[in-house]
């Protein structure tokens, strides 16, 4: 890790010796390269002026959670990103796997059950389930990109379909006509939403939390510390270099696709729990929301770039983002037109980059 | 961890090039598969495109410098663009925005005011409320009492209603 003072300091040896044009270069650079964080600084500071409930440890924990949630599916979109693809079947098997998990881990007690006559699932089994789920759909995903170079927008966008048709008649099947699957037992909402941390200036930290931060781990030593995770990286920086060098592009093309679909399924396991509510749209747009977070983490549509540190700090920042807009009380539907204009901005940014690099 | 990596690309990029000096078949036959590069354009063991026969972004290597800095001109303004943009939007939803609303259900009882209540705060306890026959036993977020709300500790993060709970007075 860079040492930030000693970065600071090198930073402004370097600034000394620049002339005038230069210098303007550097601010305008500087506030270009750092649109995000600056937007983000003023947005704290106006939110802070407006409701200072936000500098409260329930606003920080409640930061933390939803970091948790967000965070999975999240590394699961960077694997596709760092191949220049992306995948917008995401939020739609969080849905489906959702909704079946919720469906499984019904309350026994519950009047309007979805199996009336099944006794009591084991949660790592439905976990499992949920999980494999998923990393068909990514399967399926990734044969077709990597067997027909077909653009993942394409494919990604046929499997959403897909998955919502099975999401929607899932919730129409066994009599239950559509309605929200809730009533879950108290088994499966303990495990998600339950803690065995210590409380934090007064709040609870749930369990999904220390689940995220397993995946965290996982994902990490994907990413880094095996063959796989060099090839993804190889593959995104330039698939043919990669397959002379002896990689099987087609292989890792589908793993890193099956990877992200399995934590889509994980995703929906602990969503269902967490909403406690599941309809036909729960998952909705989730994907949006991952890819943004990657974008402003530097994962970039250039291919073989980026860091799990990285996405980890674009959801930390977009999630701060989302958490002022609901300390201002802003109307939902202006937040889909920030969220959108904050994709763009991302993009942009990074294309910059892209483009001045010598 | 990345530097990993990175040397790893290098190599693999050593490789390419080594590759691409002496026509081979590999090369030949995979940049047929693809859509195909313009020839002439991209240096030899450059990235020609993405995994998809389509890049996301377009090919630097084959730019011209003169185009290369009009788009990233035009990246900047647009990064200011969407940056006021965001900020006006902020300014003027924030300025607007008068919190959430928390009402209040006495249930047959006397009436209590509608509190407007920022994101994260305390709703403030109203003046009692009085229903001939019953004493009040607190307010609720369910009709049936079932959740009964502190006042001290709850905080609000959606618009809510309160139900009075009223028991019936024995005296």
């Amino acid at each position: 890790m860079k040492n930030p003072v000693n970065a600071l300091k090198q930073t402004s040896e370097r600034y000394k010796t620049l002339d005038a044009k230069d210098r303007k270069k550097f601010w305008i650079d500087g506030l270009l390269n750092n649109a995000i964080y600056i937007i983000l600084v003023i947005f704290l500071i106006y939110t802070y002026m407006k409701n200072s409930n936000i500098a409260s440890a329930s606003s920080a924990v409640n930061l933390l959670n939803l970091v948790a949630a967000n965070l999975p599916m999240a590394l699961g979109i960077g694997g596709c990103i760092v191949l220049t693809g992306t995948d917008l079947s995401a939020g739609r098997v969080v849905g489906l796997t959702g909704a079946i998990s919720a469906s499984l881990l019904q309350a026994t007690t519950y009047i309007n059950k979805f199996y009336a006559d099944m006794g009591e699932v084991p949660i790592i089994a439905v976990i499992l389930l949920a999980m494999l789920i998923g990393g068909v759909v990514g399967l399926v995903n990734g044969f077709f990109v990597a067997k027909f170079q077909l653009h993942p927008f394409i494919v990604t966008l046929a499997t959403q379909l897909i998955v919502y048709g099975a999401c929607l008649l899932y919730y129409m099947s066994n009599g239950n006509n559509g309605q929200p699957i809730s009533g879950l037992s108290d088994k499966y909402t303990n495990f998600v939403k339950g803690t065995i941390l210590p409380k934090i200036g007064g709040q609870s930290i749930p369990n999904y939390v220390i689940y995220a931060l397993i995946v965290l781990a996982i994902m990490w030593f994907i990413w880094n510390k095996t063959p796989f995770g060099k090839n993804m990286f190889a593959v995104g920086s330039n698939p043919e270099a990669a397959k002379v060098s002896g990689v099987n592009v087609f292989l890792t093309t589908v793993m890193v696709h099956t990877l992200a679909g399995i934590t889509y399924g994980y995703t929906g396991f602990i969503d269902a729990a967490r909403i406690a509510s599941n309809t036909a749209n729960s998952g909705q747009n989730y994907e949006s929301d991952a890819i943004a977070a990657c974008v402003i983490g530097g994962v970039s549509f250039v291919g073989g770039t980026g860091t799990i540190g990285g996405v980890v700090l674009g959801v930390v920042l977009l999630r701060i983002i989302f958490v002022c807009l609901n300390y201002l009380a802003i109307d939902q539907n202006l937040q889909y037109i920030i969220k959108g204009a904050i994709i763009l901005l991302a993009c942009s940014i990074d294309m910059r980059k892209y483009l001045t690099k010598k | 961890m990345i530097n990993q990596s990175a040397e790893y690309l290098k190599e693999s990029e050593q490789i390419s090039k080594e590759q691409a000096a002496e026509p081979v078949k590999t090369t030949e036959q995979s940049s047929g598969q693809t859509a195909g590069p313009k020839p002439g354009n991209a240096s030899p063991g450059a990235r020609r495109y993405g995994l998809f026969g389509v890049s996301a972004y377009p090919e630097r290597q084959g730019m011209e410098e003169e185009q290369r800095q009009s788009m990233s001109r035009w990246a900047g303004g647009v990064i200011l663009f969407l940056m006021a943009g965001v900020m006006a939007l902020l300014l003027m939803a924030g300025s607007g925005s008068k919190g959430l609303t928390v009402t209040f259900d006495s249930q047959g009882g006397s009436e209590a005011a509608v509190q407007s209540v920022p994101f994260g705060g305390t709703v403030e306890e109203p003046d009692p409320v009085a229903r001939p026959g019953y004493v009040m036993k607190g307010w609720s977020v369910t009709p049936d009492g079932s959740q009964p709300w502190d006042f001290d500790q709850d905080t609000v993060t959606e618009a809510l209603t309160l139900y009075a709970v009223w028991e019936a007075d024995p005296g």
